[in-house]
């Protein structure tokens, strides 16, 4: 029992520290937001709270005038590419899992295989396509390349796998629905855990995104927010208290979209690994 | 409601051909169960039928039209599958109503419809509930509800009741039945218990390997199984079978003769079969008039309640047999030698080469 104690608290020992590692840098994101460069370059830097918040919001807004602007774009972005992801993985999620057709576990396999190709090796090929596109400075040069991935298509081949039985869908089709219906009637409506947890992935990867916009806008109006934050970084003086300030409120959306749907996103991510 | 036609119907799965050449001429209104044991291509056949496997080879005819390359909508058939395949996220009305809704039926249309499947399978309270809170009992019935109120020409069942307990597989047996009889629609029914096969068809078929075995009513497939396949896949126990040899209308065990009452032709290698049932130890209680007297050498006696369930050897084959206890012959005697006696025109005769029955000379 003793034994058993002392290990528990050791346990809470390291998870702790762990947790202060991990949120440390926020902490200090939302501390330095209040604060003003000299403050936050001083030695040691301030651990509490300040009253330059409103001077730093001011000099981002003045330093990004379409600052809002940027927050409405990786909105958008995020929210039309998570909308594409759902659509189009859980679409070949679904064929992959429940169509035997020739050459399944090839496609299977070719797909999984896109995973091991670091993603900084298509940039530029990425961003030769979008110019020849003519979609340099647009959105669409950032949501249709990223419509679709490895990861979300393999998360739904599994839970569709484990989830739906062929019976119901092989019902569906004797019911009289034709294959689009039975997978926006059946198939839909039973991987909406799924759809919470991929949309939650895409959505923060997305938002977070940095490298794709940046090869691919170089209009200021257009930037999304990393961008946009980024830019702040030109020569001379680093506006460090602006910076977090805009990161702090970069990252709330983030948050409070987290803290709303963390267990289904941790229920998602380990559907199916135990037997039920 | 349509007759079925099968017709030199094949199904191969690459290299392996599951269903070989199966003619089959289900009649209007007709119950027909296919049994056989499993990977005996009972299920895919059902399954060719329904639309949800594409046929190899042959022809499948609803009524007159042949349904080869019909989706399964247009076949105008409803099926029943054994893990019930409702839909989780929809109500049971919901569930009922999905097939009508599918096919653009009027809305008014669609409620009385549900209401009728309804208060026939007593699911009326339930209409609100999800499937999950369905015992498997009202699930099946569920599923029943939803194949009955698409009113199709054919009825599929495929295992319906093989995962419900003992007690519940009875009662939904019954219902099955009797909703049958009150819809009359032409039913295929694909199951491995026999005792569903034997209670519920107008016919059933035989499968083994692919193959029909025999195709006949309960009673004829019990009472004249077609080949020893047959003989011992119907009955529990099943049939003994004895080697033996045919010669001058009599059968020869070993050193044991029985005079047979019907001519046969003689045969050197066959086998008799007597069902464990149809053995007595009191040869008074049978009624005939050729009694057969077989020496059983004996190895074990089980209480079953009704039945002592005997056990033995005879010419090297096992053989056991199922006395009533109401027979007047006290069975105390657990090994050694016993006199079992039967009714001689209940034996069954088999050709050893092919298997095949060996019927008396009718002149």
């Amino acid at each position: 029992m003793n034994k058993l104690k002392k290990s528990t608290i050791f346990a809470y020992i390291v998870v702790g520290l762990g947790a202060m590692i991990m949120l440390a840098p926020f902490y200090f994101m939302f501390i330095f937001a209040t604060h003003s460069n000299g403050d936050i370059l001083s030695v040691p830097p301030p651990l509490w709270f300040g009253s330059e918040l409103m001077n730093n919001i001011d000099y981002l807004l003045n330093a990004l005038p379409y600052f809002w602007h940027n927050v409405g774009m990786s909105f958008y972005i995020a929210i039309i590419t998570t909308a594409l992801n759902l659509l189009f993985c859980s679409m070949a999620g679904y064929a992959l899992a429940m169509y035997d057709f020739k050459y399944r576990n090839v496609i299977f396999a070719f797909i999984m295989g896109t995973m091991l190709i670091p993603p900084f090796l298509g940039m530029i090929p990425t961003a030769l396509v979008m110019k020849y596109l003519g979609w340099l400075n647009t959105p669409k040069a950032l949501y249709i390349p990223m419509a679709c991935g490895a990861m979300g298509i393999f998360m739904m081949k599994q839970f569709i796998t484990s989830a739906i039985p062929k019976e119901l869908i092989e019902a569906a089709r004797m019911d009289g629905c034709n294959e689009f219906s039975i997978y926006w009637r059946v198939v839909v409506p039973l991987i909406k855990p799924a759809f919470g947890t991929l949309g939650l992935i895409v959505f923060i990867g997305q938002w977070n995104n940095f490298m794709g916009p940046l090869v691919v806008m170089n209009d200021m109006k257009m930037f999304t927010i990393p961008l946009a934050l980024r830019s702040l970084q030109g020569t001379g003086m680093t506006p460090w208290g602006a910076i977090c300030a805009g990161a702090a409120i970069a990252v709330i959306p983030l948050l409070i979209m987290f803290t709303l749907s963390s267990r289904r996103l941790i229920d998602g991510l380990t559907a199916g690994a135990v037997k039920g | 409601m349509a007759a079925v036609t099968f017709s030199n119907l094949k199904k191969r799965f690459g290299e392996t051909e599951v269903v070989k050449s199966f003619d089959l001429h289900i009649e209007d209104g007709e119950f027909v169960v296919l049994l056989g044991p499993s990977g005996c291509g009972k299920s895919t056949t059902l399954r060719m039928l329904a639309g949800l496997e594409e046929i190899s080879d042959g022809e499948i005819f609803i009524g007159e039209e042949l349904v080869n390359e019909l989706h399964p909508m247009e076949r105008n058939i409803a099926m029943v599958f054994q893990s019930y395949a409702l839909y989780p996220h929809m109500t049971v009305k919901e569930n009922i109503a999905f097939g009508l809704k599918m096919t653009k039926v009027d809305k008014d249309e669609i409620e009385r419809r549900v209401k009728l499947a309804a208060d026939m399978l007593e699911l009326t309270p339930l209409l609100d509930r999800f499937p999950k809170a369905l015992s498997g009992g009202q699930r099946q019935r569920v599923a029943m509800g939803r194949a009955m109120v698409r009113t199709p020409e054919v009825f599929l069942f495929d295992e319906p009741l093989s995962n419900l307990d003992a007690k519940l597989r009875g009662s939904m047996r019954a219902e099955i039945k009797s909703l049958h009889e009150k819809l009359g629609t032409t039913t295929l029914y694909v199951t491995h218990d026999q005792v569903e096969a034997m209670t519920l068809a107008d016919r059933v078929v035989i499968l083994k390997d692919g193959f029909i075995a025999q195709v006949g009513t309960p009673k004829d497939i019990f009472e004249q199984p077609a080949n020893k396949f047959v003989a011992t896949f119907i009955g529990a126990p099943e049939m003994n079978l004895v080697n033996a040899k045919l010669e001058d209308n009599q059968v020869i065990i070993g050193e044991q003769t029985l005079a047979l009452p019907t001519t046969y032709q003689d045969q050197a290698d066959c086998a008799l079969g007597v069902r464990p049932s149809d053995l007595y130890l009191n040869p008074r209680a049978i009624e005939s008039d050729a009694i057969g007297k077989l020496t059983v050498n004996i190895d074990g006696i089980e209480l079953l309640g009704a039945t002592y369930h005997i056990q033995g050897t005879l010419n090297g084959s096992r053989f056991v047999a199922d006395i009533a206890t109401s027979d007047e012959t006290d069975v105390t005697q657990e090994t050694g030698e016993v006199e079992l006696f039967f009714d001689l025109h209940r034996v069954h005769l088999f050709d050893n080469q092919e298997g095949n029955a060996i019927r008396p000379n009718l002149n």
